[in-house]
């Protein structure tokens, strides 16, 4: 095998992240350290100059980086760019979100911003992954990038109790999977996703004779259910989103969770969708299910808005299991459901903590995230309770944003697939979750006298603004004019459905 | 009997009683110093096998570069030579629990294995496990796996400073 010189340019995006990566690393190392603000715009420079170089390259074909054909580790096809391009602008947001909420919590340093990075780093490296063993390098670079994020809120217990608690459930969710890729391997001889194909769709008696093969595949979608904290392995995310530093907790919301979704696609669509009724189906059918009535059922008593929006984001894990339901059973539309919804749902989240960390105080504490502590916020600062309707609006799965179309496009999905429990399931989820999302509001706009205890206050930042006001206006976009992003989500689902063989 | 068994027959056995003796010895010093035992009868059924490169790395670097940390971590923390686990009633009644779960454990891993069916066994090429067989491997087949852990350790020995570190208006 040779490397050439154009298979290395085919992965510019990635080489601007790690050299932005190194350059925040040294800057940090050789930098007057008196002047902090420069890590942030360097970091969303390289941000941007990846976000163009994947957008200009969006419309080239397959290209197999570091290997023959589609066993090769790398696969760069449209669905590998279009996730990236979700998971860059996830990132940037997130780097715009950081630097006034830093500055406060006195983590405002180099290697904050290099960590994001490097996790965007991994995330694109799953995404683009022809095999489990480049599929779990990039899931390892991610997770401890992001463990080590979680940490960093100074002299705050709970930070430190997070990280803690992310870092132990992750290593055991790392385990499941490692130890399912390794079953996998034994089973078929390799770790590249085609051939799982091949073995699985060149006899239908392999899996009742192979018990290896199907514990492995089991233990590979545990670990799945570990990383984006589908029931009943969601134990530690409300826990790990109200300890870690609110845009972290936004950026691991999102980023992680569309990461792991989006490669569980691909390994369903490219693999384990070639079987007819798979023995794995019921298992995702039910996480999807309990994830869904989980999620909301939760979230509905939660006093603390971060931990109301972690139990949110588990059951948005729920909806998106629905999706990769529907691609299991070989529904075409599924995947672009998938990817539309992740997308819609990485602004709106985002753009939530995003006036979260706004509204942060700088000594925090768990009184000040109360529902209470937010009466009256609403008129106080009005273009911030301006976006936070909205966010709220979309998450809650409401027009004119693209929450709405992301859960019509799903649940859609669903009933072609001949999945109309799980779609009812979702809508009936979708209806619970109007009530707490609608209480920020109340407590936004309708509560006027605040309660006693401390009141969050205002961090100004043109940054954040910036990220609050880029979350609201691709939401918004994605909900009055969804065809664009369809068409491309489409075209990149379409190419791996046509590489697989 | 050729030579090759009584080879693996001694050093077999020498890894199961070290490694007994790594769980049996109160002494931590001692116990680590079991773990060496172990570690080198393992890496000489490596060499038996012929995988002269896990061999070398199981000496080099676990018996070598990890072990040397063990010792370090047992020096800093032990204030005394004594056994650091008190010889209770409650331990010595949990003894044999916890060998029925073992063994309860290993015989439904042999039992599971057992039943399982195997297809035929592929030939092995003539230079596997040699150190210029995985070298080929590392800069060839898996040269992209091999440079994305260069970003893998990066990212980790960053984080693990960061978290370490103290911060600004901490003391």
């Amino acid at each position: 095998m040779s490397i050439t010189l154009a298979d290395l340019a085919q992965l510019l995006p990635v080489w601007i992240l790690v050299a932005t990566g190194l350059l925040l690393l040294m800057y940090e190392v050789f930098a007057n350290q008196a002047d902090r603000s420069h890590y942030a715009n360097i970091s969303v420079v390289g941000f941007v100059l990846a976000l163009w170089a994947t957008y200009s390259s969006l419309g080239s074909g397959t290209a197999y980086l570091f290997g023959q054909g589609a066993t090769a580790p790398l696969i760069l096809d449209g669905f590998a760019r279009a996730g990236s391009l979700l998971l860059l602008s996830g990132g940037l947001i997130a780097t715009l979100l950081s630097p006034a909420y830093a500055k406060n919590a006195g983590h405002d340093t180099g290697e904050y911003y290099a960590l994001i990075v490097f996790a965007v780093v991994g995330m694109m490296v799953m995404v683009m992954a022809g095999d489990l063993m480049t599929f779990f390098l990039g899931l390892e670079t991610m997770s401890i990038a992001v463990y080590a994020l979680t940490g960093l809120r100074a002299g705050d217990a709970r930070s430190i109790e997070a990280a803690l608690k992310y870092f132990l459930m992750g290593a055991f969710a790392t385990g499941f999977l490692l130890f399912g890729i390794a079953m996998v391997y034994g089973a078929t001889g390799s770790v590249a996703l085609v051939d799982l194909a091949r073995f699985l769709s060149a006899s239908d008696s392999a899996l009742s004779a192979n018990p290896i093969l199907l514990l492995g595949v089991v233990l590979i979608l545990i670990g799945f259910a570990f990383k984006v904290a589908a029931v009943p392995f969601h134990m530690w995310a409300p826990d790990v989103y109200e300890g870690a530093p609110t845009p972290v907790a936004g950026f691991m919301a999102v980023g992680v969770k569309a990461a792991a979704f989006l490669a569980l696609l691909r390994l369903v669509m490219v693999a384990l969708g070639s079987v007819e009724a798979a023995p794995w189906l019921p298992m995702l059918r039910w996480v999807s299910i309990l994830t869904i009535l989980g999620g909301n059922l939760m979230a509905l008593s939660q006093s603390n808005v971060k931990r109301m929006l972690a139990y949110s984001s588990v059951s948005h894990a729920g909806y998106a299991m629905i999706g990769i339901v529907a691609a299991a059973k070989g529904e075409t539309t599924a995947g672009n459901a998938v990817l539309f919804y992740l997308t819609g749902y990485t602004f709106m989240t985002l753009g939530a903590f995003g006036v979260l960390a706004f509204l942060e105080r700088k000594e925090g504490g768990p009184e000040s995230e109360r529902f209470g502590a937010y009466a009256g916020v609403g008129f106080k600062h009005p273009a911030m309770g301006a976006a936070m309707v909205l966010f709220m609006i979309a998450l809650a799965g409401m027009p004119p944003t693209g929450g709405f179309f992301g859960k019509l496009y799903l649940f859609s999905a669903a009933i072609r697939a001949n999945e109309l429990p799980l779609a009812l399931v979702g809508i009936a989820g979708s209806l619970v979750s109007v009530y707490y999302y609608l209480r920020v509001l109340v407590h936004f706009y309708m509560r006027e006298v605040p309660e006693p205890g401390p009141t969050p206050t205002a961090t100004r930042s043109t940054q954040l603004s910036l990220g609050v006001a880029l979350s609201a206006a691709l939401i918004l976009i994605l909900g009055v004019f969804p065809s664009q992003w369809v068409q491309v989500s489409a075209k990149a689902v379409a190419s791996i459905a046509a590489a697989t063989f | 009997m050729n030579l090759q068994t009584v080879l693996f027959a001694v050093f077999a056995l020498g890894s199961v009683i070290s490694a007994l003796g790594v769980v049996v010895i109160r002494n931590p010093v001692k116990g680590a110093m079991s773990l060496i035992g172990c570690f080198f009868s393992l890496a000489c059924l490596f060499l038996l096998e012929a995988a002269e490169l896990v061999a070398i790395l199981e000496v080099l670097v676990y018996a070598g570069a990890i072990m040397v940390l063990f010792t370090f971590v047992i020096m800093l923390v032990e204030n005394k030579s004594a056994a650091i686990v008190r010889n209770t009633v409650g331990q010595r009644l949990a003894l044999p629990v916890k060998l029925a779960g073992v063994a309860v454990v290993a015989y439904g891993l042999v039992a599971f294995v057992r039943k399982m069916t195997f297809g035929a066994a592929k030939e092995l090429p003539a230079d596997f496990g040699s150190v210029a067989a995985i070298g080929h491997e590392f800069f060839d087949n898996f040269v992209f796996h091999f440079e994305m852990t260069s970003v893998l350790l990066l990212v980790g020995i960053v984080g693990a400073v960061i978290v370490s570190k103290k911060r600004r208006g901490q003391p």
